[in-house]
């Protein structure tokens, strides 16, 4: 006896219900746009692995020259390939990760800016659901503590990390992670407060479940989706930093060419090659814009009334 | 009558083939199609649906508030003779702001929360009317008398948050009669507030249209509320307007297939489940991008024939009758010939032999919150501590496998009631036994296989259920946490239990954005089975639904009862279920048990003079009920400080007949009307008995 005449819907395969859910990128034109700026560089880091023009580090040419047909986007201050450098310098904030000499010589996957965006969200979340869910002193506790780390200017604790540990891939990814947990973990935190208040919540905590399967598989499952979009946000806001911290010279350690300390070298010659500091720069804006439309579309598109 | 009103002036209101429509992502949703109705003057013009049935878009094309993505498609909206389709946003917002006023669902959004309540009144009148700061003054005092506001003056000078919630609604009332309107739309206008208050304003209302000579649209999903105030009514299904008759005749002789169906899902006040079966209407509502080729309501309709599968039927008045229908075959539909179709689900009450073992004892229950006050004493803990007395000294037995219903006014402890049966809170004090354990603790106390005995039942049924896990999941993690089934077995008990709550097998695997409501609250309901609980606390688990879906979770629920052998405690606002679906009624007033006792003694005198308040509020679908009239003063006190002695004689309209009133001061005894019949009241049995009953049906 079935009361409830069934609407036929056919389970989609796996494949279409992914691209479903995917296509919803390109509903919106602004994330679309984002999206594809944000390829265009990892294309081009790709690339960079197995080709550049010429070698990112070798002073093959005269210093300083600019932009001609050899070297399409001119010379550096030591005779360096701009174009070969930047192209190489999506490699350490996109796609690799360089170790300590101690620890291993190869790098690995996944740049600084992602790793570094991946420990603020793992470290802000647990902070916040805590602080969320449980609420009362704890959520004090926690929250005091992240809104000192918030009262210092994000720069003074890079500096205070990078000089406390000293130079490194690692540090900065350190260094992102301290200072994006706390913005994390407010969202989180504001996420929960919201779902925990859910008639599901109430469900579970009457079938006794532990604190921590609540926070973590009734909470964060639900919560995922604003997450992700800051996450994406964040990768933008990170990459800015290691700029940041290239151009004051305690960034990303040499040899790889970095576009922060690129701009901070093409500053001190400006006068004699003008050009020079316009490339790392709008390689850094273009790509954060990138990102940061790409966030914006798809948290749009997200909110919008589904049909 | 109606003929001849329509020779001599124009409608108010006259709304013809109107169809709405919204774009959405990927094309556009048809809210409305083919609306035609109009409103004569004096008239209160009732549209009852269902939700989603489009009855708010229709009061929203009106005003052309339909958001950035809703427009009109077809149709035409002839305000006193004026095309208001086409018109410019400028010359429509001066139409609302003088000609048309709408009130809301929640007083609370519509009024400005800081700005006093004299200063937002006055805004309409020195405003549109360009009156005198003064002048508006006295004239909105006169309002606020007129919609029995007690002390207007004082009213003026506060803020919003300051009054009651009845009383709210009253100053929006108020507000939009300010500029004599020629139409009041009125969407929900009571859907957020209690029974009493709830009556209070429906009087008002009726009371106004009398006076103001004002067109009153009036909005309503609640079959009981427009059988009250209105004189016309339009029934609406899937955004088209099915039916429409005079109150009388659509209550007496519908002729609309969905309307007979949406009659027979309401419980009557007085019947019960022995007696009576509640039928729902089979199948659900078609998404506005999905509905049939032919006749809207076709795929479930009982009389369906191939004709109506093809040609959408045009609104035409039956012969014979007054009413107009969308239908093709009305005349040949006799509803005192209907049988149940055999697809619909419904209980068998094989009287199955229970014994009445108590399985939960509450003795001198009581559940306090600490206030927190704000003075530098408080700060310091030197302050006197105060507490909101949520439950006050709660004692009562329920027998196994029997239903439990507490009614009671939102804030009388009901809720938390339940919270501290299950364990989310700890009791104050008192005792509490379940199965001969304690259970005056919290749950962090209990033993797993206490709790597997004590589930629960949720109101909302949007949130009841984990938006990111599929139904099998939701159903089987219970199981696997007491390990009620071995882990291979699971998947074959959750489609079990998924076939009790008459959802097939495919419904494991699904979202729940993919189910409606009532099926989601199915399975809500499964997941509280799951662990083969022995007593299901049931939070308002139907008063989120639809009438037709809440007929089918109530057979459903007991269905369960009958085949589990499960102990229920029912909470719910709406009286009429209660009394259908309960063993025991308990009747809550400010966190004190006032009455409690079999169903059937508790809707019948003797009765404490809260519960015959209460009984006197109900709206009945059926205009011919006789109900006598009694409407309680003020508004319930607050819980930090309840009045000494019985709760309830600050509002008690019976207390003059007692000799010495000053004795209500004092804690009243329990009268026992019968063995399980107790009344809280200073009242003796015989007073109380000779009180005359409160709903004569005819």
């Amino acid at each position: 006896m079935t009361a409830i005449p069934v609407i036929e819907t056919k389970q989609p395969s796996r494949w279409l219900s992914i691209w479903k859910s995917v296509s919803i990128i390109f509903e919106s034109r602004v994330a679309t746009v984002g999206l594809v700026m944000v390829f265009f560089w990892i294309l081009v880091g790709v690339i960079s692995i197995f080709w550049t023009p010429y070698g990112p580090n070798a002073q093959d040419f005269v210093q300083n020259l600019p932009p001609n047909s050899t070297n399409w986007l001119g010379t550096d201050h030591m005779g360096r390939d701009i174009a070969s450098r930047l192209m190489a310098g999506t490699q350490v904030i996109l796609l690799k990760t360089r170790l300590p000499r101690s620890v291993a010589s190869f790098p690995i996957p996944v740049g600084v800016a992602i790793w570094g965006v991946f420990g603020s969200l793992t470290l802000g979340t647990i902070l916040g659901l805590n602080a969320g869910y449980r609420g009362g002193w704890s959520d004090q506790g926690i929250m005091q503590v992240l809104d000192a780390l918030i009262a210092f200017p994000s720069i003074v604790l890079y500096l205070v990390v990078i000089a406390a540990l000293g130079q490194g891939d690692l540090v900065v990814i350190l260094a992102i992670t301290v200072t994006g947990a706390p913005g994390v973990a407010r969202l989180a935190r504001s996420l929960t407060m919201d779902i925990k208040t859910r008639d599901y919540i109430r469900a579970a905590e009457t079938r006794g479940e532990n604190k921590w399967f609540i926070m973590f598989n009734e909470i964060l499952p639900n919560a995922r989706g604003p997450l992700l979009v800051d996450a994406m946000l964040r990768v933008g806001y990170a990459i800015f930093a290691i700029g940041t911290l290239g151009f004051l010279g305690i960034g990303l350690p040499p040899p790889d060419p970095d576009w922060g300390n690129m701009v901070n070298e093409a500053r001190k010659n400006i006068f004699s090659n003008p050009v020079a500091v316009i490339w790392p720069a709008l390689a850094i804006a273009t790509l954060v814009i990138g990102l940061n439309l790409f966030a914006d579309g798809l948290r749009e598109e997200l909110t919008r009334y589904q049909k | 009558m109606t003929d001849f009103i329509e020779k001599r002036m124009p409608p108010v209101l006259k709304v013809e083939d109107l169809a709405v429509a919204y774009k959405v992502r990927g094309g556009e949703v048809e809210a409305v199609l083919n609306v035609t109705f109009d409103i004569q003057r004096g008239e209160s013009h009732g549209i009852v649906g269902e939700s989603g049935c489009g009855k708010s878009t229709v009061a929203w094309a009106i005003l052309k508030f339909l958001g950035d993505n809703g427009y009109i498609k077809c149709g035409s909206i002839k305000f006193q003779g004026q095309e208001l389709v086409g018109k410019s946003d400028e010359e429509l917002r001066r139409l609302r702001s003088d000609q048309i006023s709408m009130v809301y669902q929640d007083p609370m959004q519509a009024l400005n929360p800081s700005m006093r309540i004299g200063d937002q009144m006055k805004e309409v009148l020195t405003v549109h009317r360009g009156l005198s700061s003064s002048a508006a003054e006295k004239r909105c005092m006169e309002m606020l008398e007129r919609v029995a506001m007690p002390d207007p003056a004082n009213v003026m000078l506060r803020y919003p948050h300051q009054i009651s919630g009845g009383q709210q609604q009253r100053v929006v009332i108020g507000m939009a009669l300010l500029n004599n309107p020629a139409l009041l739309i009125m969407d929900e206008p009571t859907t957020a507030l209690d029974v009493t208050v709830e009556a209070a304003v429906l009087d008002l209302i009726a009371d106004l249209r009398r006076d103001f000579d004002t067109a009153i649209m009036y909005i309503t999903h609640n079959l009981g509320v427009i059988a009250r105030v209105a004189s016309r009514i339009g029934v609406m299904y899937a955004g088209q307007m099915v039916e429409r008759a005079t109150v009388e005749d659509i209550f007496k002789s519908p002729q609309h297939p969905y309307t007979q169906g949406l009659i027979r899902c309401v419980p009557k006040l007085g019947t019960d489940k022995t007696g009576s079966i509640l039928y729902p209407i089979r199948g659900r509502v078609p998404p506005p991008d999905n509905r049939p080729a032919g006749c809207i309501f076709s795929p479930r309709c009982d009389y369906v024939r191939p004709l109506c599968r093809e040609q959408r039927p045009a609104l035409r008045v039956i012969p014979g009758t007054n009413n107009e229908t969308r239908c093709h075959f009305s005349e040949e539909i006799d509803a005192s010939q209907w049988q149940p179709s055999e697809e619909i689900e419904l209980p068998t009450l094989s009287g199955r032999k229970v014994e009445e073992q108590p399985i939960l004892q509450l003795d001198n229950l009581k559940k306090y919150y600490p206030v927190k006050g704000n003075s530098l004493r408080d700060v310091l803990g030197l302050g006197e501590k105060r507490y909101v007395k949520a439950v006050e000294s709660a004692s009562f037995v329920v027998p196994q496998g029997k239903t439990l219903g507490i009614v009671g006014e939102s804030g009388c402890g009901k809720s938390t009631l339940v919270k501290t049966i299950i364990g989310l809170e700890d009791a104050t004090s008192g005792t509490a036994k379940f199965l001969g354990f304690d259970i005056t603790g919290n749950i962090s106390g209990r033993d797993k296989k206490l709790i597997q005995e004590l589930q629960m039942v949720f109101q909302n049924p949007d949130s009841t259920m984990n938006p990111s896990f599929t139904v099998g999941q939701q159903i089987g993690r219970p199981m696997r946490l007491f390990k009620t089934a071995p882990k291979h077995r699971i998947r074959a008990e959750v489609i079990k239990l998924l076939q009790a709550m008459r959802l097939g097998e495919n419904y494991y695997d699904r979202l729940p954005r993919q189910l409606s409501g009532g099926e989601k609250q199915r399975v809500g309901i499964a997941r509280a089975l799951a662990s083969r609980p022995d007593l299901v606390l049931c939070d308002e688990p139907v008063s989120a639904l639809d009438v037709s879906v809440q007929a089918a979770i109530l057979n459903l629920l007991l269905d369960v009862q009958q085949e589990f052998g499960t102990t229920l405690i029912f909470i719910a606002h709406d009286l009429s279920v209660v009394r259908f679906f309960s063993d025991y009624v308990a009747v809550m007033y400010l966190g004190q048990i006032m009455e409690i006792g079999p169903a059937d003694a508790i809707y019948r005198p003797p009765y404490h003079p809260y519960t015959e308040a209460l009984l006197s509020a109900v709206p009945i679908p059926d205009p011919a009920a006789k109900q006598k009239r009694i409407r309680l003063e003020g508004s319930v006190p607050s819980a930090i400080a309840p009045p000494t002695g019985c709760r309830f004689h600050t509002r008690c309209p019976r207390r003059s007949l007692l000799p010495d009133p000053e004795i209500c001061q004092t804690e009243p005894s329990w009268q026992m009307a019968s063995d399980t019949h107790r009344i809280f009241c200073h009242h003796t049995l015989e007073t109380l008995s000779s009180f005359e009953q409160v709903i004569t049906t005819t």
